[in-house]
């Protein structure tokens, strides 16, 4: 089935005499009004106007008045003076209830305030979202060394890192399909260029390794299993002791009275009460699979700043791919790691969940030689998977220079 | 008669490449590496004859210390740069950035050792790849169903 896009008309005034000739499709809704005017020279179709309805925003709002209060340290001291040099007591003699004592003196500290600090006001043209991009990038993720692969697993770290245009890759399964490759969970694993990059713009930081006080909280959290365990262990032989008086009080209903069976029935519901035992391999133990909050880092530790273990990968290669992930990625592309094409870096024009990749990067010093064998191996391979393969090398003054490699089509 | 007919079954002698004109006009640009001229030639023959390119001619490269060829793909098309080189030669980043910045559209030629010629069109910047070639066709939910089931 093929979609078409849906097409609205626009000119619904007669454009010749009595008649609808001269016809106007977008898929836009609502792009145009259409006004006739008159015909031009000696045309019998009239002229017709399109006014585009689209106004811009900044005419849209309405403009907003704020105030806000500047709070100098000069105001600051002014107001300590003023508070300090009140009687307080007055409002107290003053005053009948509780109420009206509270209401006298945040009244009085409010003219206090209004008096000692200035207060600024501006107009704002256009209502801004609340500074969702800002706070985003004043975010500082917690990053989570496992040997020397930075990982992420706070959810709100994800977002930032996303929001900061780098992807990452997931590593972790889901709880609930466990067994599949194609829908993975956090940890997420950052590119080495994506943890520099990160560092670079002070908004990562290593967070501080658990063991520190660990022992105890540690301790702490097993005594609590075993505490819930035992508590649930009473909870079901208690259950079950009633499960199976009663499933034998329905056996012996259905039997004979006075036969045998019904004798050894009686017999063993009198037992039961003394000889029941629940054993610990019967327990039913509810494993669950939801976490409430990853609490790898409450919110009030203090983050590590800037004191990076630098992990030896200083070669020219490395260096290579983070000019170029850094200067691509200044131009707005996303970058993912290439391990499946053999390059260094897969460059997407877009999300990578919205887009195809455009490129495969190879990074490579200028004077570095490579064998023409290889430039020929994944020239080729660009070329079938519909990619062009790009030569990437920092230059001398900090620009960075690609070459594109395309089949010639000369067979 | 005689002399068409021995002409036709005259074979060409065996150094004939070492004799060609334009191999000497190569030799004389003064390039040590004779295996690189050696396969310079064997573009320019394929170049000239085969696909019948206009205007091949060939110039010395200071940088690289190689022989590049120069031709038109058709009368009035563009001059493109050719760099014909053997398959074994190592090659960087630099030396491809030097025959660019010639300014013309350059095509790497790789040349092997039983004279099979790839050509790689080599261009500066980022060139965006051809989109996949439709018309494409919504595969339908039987298609779907079958995929699934065969799985």
């Amino acid at each position: 089935m093929l979609t078409c896009p849906k097409y609205r008309r626009f000119i619904k005034c007669l454009t010749r005499e009595e008649n609808i000739l001269d016809h106007c499709y977008t898929t836009v809704r609502d792009a145009y009004h259409a006004v006739p005017r008159a015909a031009l020279g000696h045309s019998d179709h009239v002229m017709v106007h399109l006014i585009p309805a689209y106004r811009q925003k900044l005419k849209l709002c309405r403009p907003v008045v704020r105030t806000s209060r500047k709070w100098t340290s000069e105001a600051v001291e002014d107001l300590q003076a003023c508070l300090d040099s009140t009687d307080w007591d007055v409002f107290r003699t003053a005053t009948n209830s509780l109420d009206e004592y509270t209401e006298a003196v945040t009244s009085y500290i409010s003219f206090c305030e209004d008096c000692c600090v200035p207060s600024r006001t501006r107009i704002l043209l256009m209502e801004e979202p609340p500074d969702s991009k800002c706070e985003d990038s004043c975010h500082v993720v917690g990053v989570s060394l496992c040997d020397s692969a930075p990982l992420l697993w706070r959810v709100e770290d994800l977002r930032s890192v996303r929001s900061q245009g780098l992807v990452g890759a997931l590593l972790g399964s889901l709880p609930r399909t466990p067994r599949q490759n194609g829908r993975l969970g956090r940890p997420l694993l950052l590119l080495p260029e994506e943890e520099r990059l990160l560092t670079e713009r002070h908004a990562a930081a290593a967070l501080p390794a658990n063991n520190q006080d660990g022992g105890v909280e540690l301790g702490l959290l097993v005594e609590q299993h075993q505490e819930d365990q035992r508590r649930s262990h009473e909870e079901q032989s208690i259950l079950a002791v009633e499960d199976r008086k009663s499933a034998l009080l329905r056996a012996i209903m259905s039997s004979h009275p006075g036969s045998e069976a019904d004798e050894a029935l009686r017999s063993r519901l009198e037992a039961l009460d003394h000889s029941f035992t629940f054993p610990r391999s019967a327990l039913a133990v509810q494993l669950s699979t939801a976490r409430a909050g990853l609490s790898y880092c409450p919110e009030a530790q203090a983050f590590l700043q800037a004191d990076w273990p630098v992990r030896g990968r200083d070669s020219l290669r490395c260096d290579a791919r983070y000019q170029v992930f850094r200067d691509l990625r200044g131009r707005g592309f996303y970058l993912t790691s290439a391990g499946k094409f053999g390059g260094d870096f897969l460059v997407y024009p877009g999300d990578p969940l919205r887009f195809h990749a455009h490129f495969i990067a190879v990074c490579l010093s200028l004077e570095e030689s490579v064998c023409l064998l290889d430039v020929l191996a994944v020239a080729r391979l660009g070329s079938n998977v519909k990619k062009t393969v790009l030569l990437c090398s920092p230059g001398t003054d900090g620009r960075v220079l690609y070459t594109s490699l395309q089949w010639s089509g000369m067979v | 008669m005689s002399e068409a007919s021995d002409a036709l079954q005259k074979p060409p002698p065996p150094n004939w490449i070492l004799q060609h004109p334009a191999y000497q006009l190569m030799k004389n640009l003064e390039v040590e590496d004779s295996e690189q001229v050696h396969a310079a030639f064997l573009v320019y023959m394929d170049l000239c004859e085969v696909r019948r390119w206009k205007e091949v001619s060939c110039v010395k490269s200071p940088e690289l210390q190689v022989v590049l060829l120069e031709a038109r793909e058709k009368e009035g098309a563009p001059v493109q740069t050719v760099l014909p080189l053997p398959v074994h030669r190592p090659l960087s980043h630099q030396s491809i950035r030097h025959v660019l910045d010639r300014g013309f559209p350059m095509l790497l030629c790789a040349v092997a050792s039983d004279s099979t010629l790839v050509y790689q069109k080599m261009t500066d910047g980022l060139v965006t790849p051809d989109p996949p070639a439709g018309p494409f066709q919504d595969v339908g939910r039987r298609q779907h169903r079958k995929r699934r089931q065969q799985r």
